[in-house]
């Protein structure tokens, strides 16, 4: 670097600009300050009057060019001694200010000074120095409301701007955000009713805080104050909406999106039928429906099996979203079977002590024979494991099949965008690079997560085989009855039949 | 019709002082200053700019009432005019309330201007704008009743710089004394007298905060709702105010009339 270059970067660093006007300022204050001089010496120097009431004129006269010059001088002498006296007075002034400056420094420095302390406070490992100096920008909820007057709202607003500052200065350090927390519990307490705020509160603190359960105490906190809105649930159940990183609390995650929705939508029910209203309802129902088909409970396969099945027969609804109902209620409904036979080879096993060795054992016991248990929506024989007792759907596992296909093509064009053009040479090779893409603090995208799991398994398909990967072309390869037209034909048959009917 | 004589003479000198403009400035300064503070908040920018309109409307007729309303009596005693006033048929009640309602008129012109100013700025910034905004300013006004009536009080029974601080103190005071029930709390076991000195106290005190509703009127014009609380506690709230107005004031008349000059 450059001598220029580096006097440049001390200069910027140094955040004022005032540096480069204190360059020609010292060259004035010299100048003023030898004329204030000049002009106190010329007040000590000068006779105090024209004429000595003891010197006769035609003396004056006899007297030198030089004394007779200070005599005449002599009117201004008063003069002399303020306007010097003041312009010493002024230089000291500003020097004190100039001194005052160096220390404290303008707004820019003063932030950077603060910067400093706390990274000092920092590597001294003293947290709680830390804390109690960030305190600083943060009274108590209560000092708050007395220091407002009981004006609780700008109380409110002042925790608000603060909070953004914090967080804006917390990143830029690095810092965690400790006191994010309590920052929105205290906006909370001095104006419950800001809901604007506190969905975005709650926006900062899950994108910054990792513990879903944390953030969530705090809408539950934002709900007991505000039961009857239903934006506060809403965000609620998009905190768990997103997969866990623990691919074990999938289920659990699901299973709290579809209550806080339910939440809502039941808020929302409660309130006038406009239009707006009728669409986030619609959104609502489908968000619960899919949702509920990663619970893992029979209850919420029901569930939503008849939300979609109502979604589908509801002629106000868009015709794509209708289509798309349709195509989840496949799902929906395969998963309502294989629960309930699920249950029922369970029940089995405690009588009998051993799975029973085919499904049509359980199928023979049942009213109707069990014919509404041989397919699944999909239309594809339902699929049953003697071993472990695990009852499957062909058509659902294809339907994930699918989803994850797109996904791992997509993944291949990655690998060969960053390996000149060459494919991985199987699925292993492929996982490795993927995990290494996706390595924290990275996240992979929803639909990815979503589709090959927390733990990105790029080996291992949802048919539950190793993926049919073609090392030459670069693709997977799917069975034929994963075949879009194969696979939806019972969705679109049905789809068929209702628009008949309407 | 005295006392409207002495109160159009009163406002026509309270809008001669300076320090009325000075505060005016400011007020309209801050509800134009408050679109700036919005812009650095991550959303809620308008309620932000709602918030600090109305609490600059307040502050500044609060600040108005007490700084003119406490040398208004004084005045006239210290400048030996009261005794032209008092020479002539006038009764001392008239007097004082020709005083008060003059300050109460100069105080319902600032607040116009001010309230004009924020609900056009408001208006121009797309901010949204209901009746409840109008109950916060209402009820804003009542308490500005019953701070002159106050100041009136104090004016007439002190200097003016005594009055000021008085004054003050009530005004402050009387947005807090929910608050001070509280206090006692802690020490109920201890002294249980103590909370009952100190409802006493929050009795006796205007209950200043009863006219605070600008953090409802803010939420409800977001919401674009009307009210911000409903109409009988909105008319309770005057009756409160009214009330203790005339009470104050006649505590300033039983003090005055009793007062050598």
């Amino acid at each position: 670097m450059d001598k220029q270059t580096h006097d440049f970067i001390l200069k910027t660093a140094r955040g004022a600009f005032w540096d480069g006007i204190t360059e020609w300022l010292w060259l004035l204050s010299y100048i003023l300050f030898a004329a204030g001089a000049a002009l106190l010496i010329a007040y000590v120097i000068l006779p105090a009057s024209r004429l000595d009431p003891d010197t006769e004129p035609s003396e004056v006269l006899k007297q030198g060019k030089l004394k007779r010059l200070l005599t005449g001088l002599g009117c201004y002498r008063i003069k002399f001694g303020q306007i010097g006296a003041l312009l010493l007075l002024f230089i000291c002034a500003i020097s004190q200010q100039l001194g005052i400056d160096a220390r404290r420094g303008f707004i820019a420095d003063q932030d950077k000074h603060y910067e400093m302390a706390i990274k000092k406070m920092m590597a001294l490992k003293d947290k709680q120095a830390v804390l109690r100096a960030q305190y600083l920008y943060m009274p108590e909820g209560n000092s708050l409301a007395y220091l407002s007057l009981g004006n609780t709202s700008i109380a409110a607003d002042y925790i608000w701007l603060t909070s953004t500052q914090y967080v804006s200065s917390s990143f830029r350090r690095g810092n965690k955000f400790d006191l994010l927390y309590r920052f929105y519990s205290t906006m909370l307490d001095l104006d419950p009713h800001w809901i604007e705020a506190e969905v975005n509160a709650g926006k900062i603190l899950s994108a910054l805080e990792q513990d879903r359960y944390k953030v969530e105490d705090y809408y539950k906190k934002t709900i007991v104050q505000n039961p009857d809105n239903w934006r506060l649930p809403f965000e609620a159940a998009h905190l768990f909406v997103v997969p866990p990183l623990d691919a074990t609390q999938r289920k659990k995650y699901s299973n709290i999106a579809v209550q806080w929705f339910n939440e809502a939508l039941k808020k929302l029910n409660r309130l006038p039928k406009t239009s707006e209203h009728d669409l986030i309802k619609r959104d609502l129902g489908h968000e619960i429906a899919l949702l509920s088909m990663e619970t893992g409970d029979l209850g919420y396969y029901r569930a939503a099996d008849e939300l979609l099945l109502s979604q589908m027969r509801d002629a106000d609804y868009p015709e794509a979203l209708r289509s798309a109902a349709s195509i989840a209620w496949l799902s929906a409904h395969s998963m309502v079977i294989v629960s309930e036979l699920n249950e029922l080879v369970q029940k089995y096993k405690r009588v009998h002590g051993t799975f029973p060795s085919s499904l049509g054992i359980i199928m023979t016991s049942l009213k109707d024979g069990g014919k509404h248990y041989e397919a699944d929506a999909f239309g594809f024989p339902i699929e049953y494991d003697a071993a472990t007792g695990e009852v499957s759907s062909r058509g659902a596992n294809a339907r994930r099949a699918v989803q994850a296909a797109y996904v791992m093509d997509s993944l291949i064009q990655y690998f060969r965008d960053d390996h000149d053009g060459r494919v991985p040479f199987d699925t292993t090779e492929l996982q490795a690079y993927v995990r290494k893409l996706y390595a924290p603090p990275t996240t992979p995208p929803f639909a990815m997560a979503d589709a090959l799991g927390a733990e990105l398994d790029t080996i291992q398909s949802p048919l539950g085989s190793s993926w049919d990967y073609d090392p030459i072309l670069g693709r997977v390869r799917l069975p034929s009855y994963c075949e879009t037209g194969t696979l939806f034909r019972n969705g679109f048959r049905m789809m068929d039949e209702i628009k008949k009917r309407h | 019709m005295i006392f409207a004589v002495i109160a159009l003479n009163t406002f026509r000198e309270a809008i001669r002082d300076k320090i009325l403009y000075v505060l005016l400035v400011f007020g309209i300064l801050m509800i134009f200053v408050s679109r700036a503070i919005g812009w650095v908040s991550f959303g809620g920018e308008s309620k932000i700019m709602t918030d600090i309109g109305l609490t600059a409307i307040w502050m500044f007729s609060g600040m108005i009432s007490i700084f003119i309303g406490t040398g208004l009596i004084y005045k006239e005693i210290d400048k030996r005019t009261i005794y032209t006033i008092l020479a002539k048929p006038t009764r001392r009640w008239q007097f004082l309330l020709g005083k008060y309602l003059g300050l109460l008129l100069t105080t319902l012109v600032n607040m116009l201007a001010l309230s004009v100013t924020f609900i056009v700025y408001l208006w121009v910034c797309g901010t949204p704008i209901t009746l409840a905004l109008g109950q916060a300013l209402a009820l804003t006004f009542v308490e500005m009743m019953v701070v002159t009536a106050v100041a009136i009080f104090f004016s007439s029974v002190s200097t003016p710089i005594l009055s000021s601080i008085f004054t003050t103190i009530i005004f402050f005071s009387g947005q807090l004394t929910k608050w001070v029930v509280d206090l006692g709390a802690p020490l109920k076991s201890v002294a249980p007298w103590v909370e009952k000195v100190l409802y006493f106290i929050y009795l006796f005190l205007p209950n200043l905060h009863n006219f605070n509703i600008r953090k409802e009127a803010v939420m409800a014009a977001q919401e674009n709702v009307n009210l911000a609380i409903s109409t009988g506690e909105f008319y309770s709230c005057i009756v409160y105010g009214l009330s203790y107005t005339v009470a104050v004031l006649l505590c300033a008349h039983l003090a005055f009339s009793r007062r050598n000059f």
